[in-house]
């Protein structure tokens, strides 16, 4: 996605708004090819929750969804700057939920995963009555 | 075949702050998933899988995403963790 600035350019000139619709949309397929690629790698590189908890690959995987994140946040800003000006841009609603389905899962940081592993492992599990029922009480 | 379901401590942790309406959707999304498990078609790791939903309320667009894995002996799925993110208009 090192193209925004391309975008920007033809945001900037009124007359330019159909190059602006073509160029965001073909960013919008080459960001989602690109988070397709980087869950193959992780796929891949952590084939089983065991290879997930080693923190080198584990952080180094984490660092390429967060940068992906951060240029498809990038890109949605101008994406909807264009929408206001002229309308939908096909792909807008497929990237803005891949973004916010790739934000969901970075809420969970690396400590808490490993931690979440730990306490599977380890039995320290709340069968479904007990957590409808506490949720229900508001307990923890 | 149904599954019971358990959830790990941590991620009773992380559904907790979600907000208590998304809460229900998200035990009743696990609920479904734990009638008919179907980790094939949402593999991350051979033994964990991932499902996200999304809703929508009052404009804003909420993505709950599951971390799960199944115990294949004793029935029971269970949840790993529970990653969310609100997107405002």
């Amino acid at each position: 996605m090192g193209a925004l600035p391309l975008i920007d350019l033809v945001l900037s000139s009124p007359n330019r708004i159909d190059q602006s619709r073509a160029i965001t949309s073909q960013l919008m397929e080459s960001a989602l090819r690109e988070l397709d690629q980087i869950k193959r790698l992780d796929e891949t590189l952590m084939p089983d929750s065991t290879a997930a908890s080693d923190r080198p690959t584990a952080a180094l995987v984490r660092g390429m969804y967060e940068e992906w994140s951060h240029q498809a946040e990038a890109l949605l800003e101008r994406v909807e700057r264009l929408q206001s000006r002229s309308g939908p841009v096909e792909g807008y609603e497929l990237l803005r939920d891949a973004h916010g389905q790739t934000k969901a899962m970075l809420s969970v940081s690396l400590e808490e995963m490993d931690q979440a592993r730990r306490d599977v492992a380890e039995g320290r599990l709340i069968p479904a009555q007990e957590v409808r029922r506490e949720l229900r009480l508001g307990v923890g | 075949m149904s599954y019971a379901w358990e959830l790990a401590e941590r991620a009773k942790e992380q559904l907790a702050t979600l907000e208590a309406w998304l809460q229900e959707e998200t035990l009743d999304v696990i609920d479904a998933i734990a009638t008919s498990p179907t980790p094939v078609e949402h593999p991350r790791r051979r033994d964990e899988f991932v499902q996200d939903f999304v809703r929508e309320r009052g404009g804003t667009r909420y993505y709950v995403f599951l971390t799960l894995s199944l115990d294949e002996v004793r029935k029971v799925l269970r949840i790993v963790s529970v990653g969310s993110y609100s997107r405002k208009p």
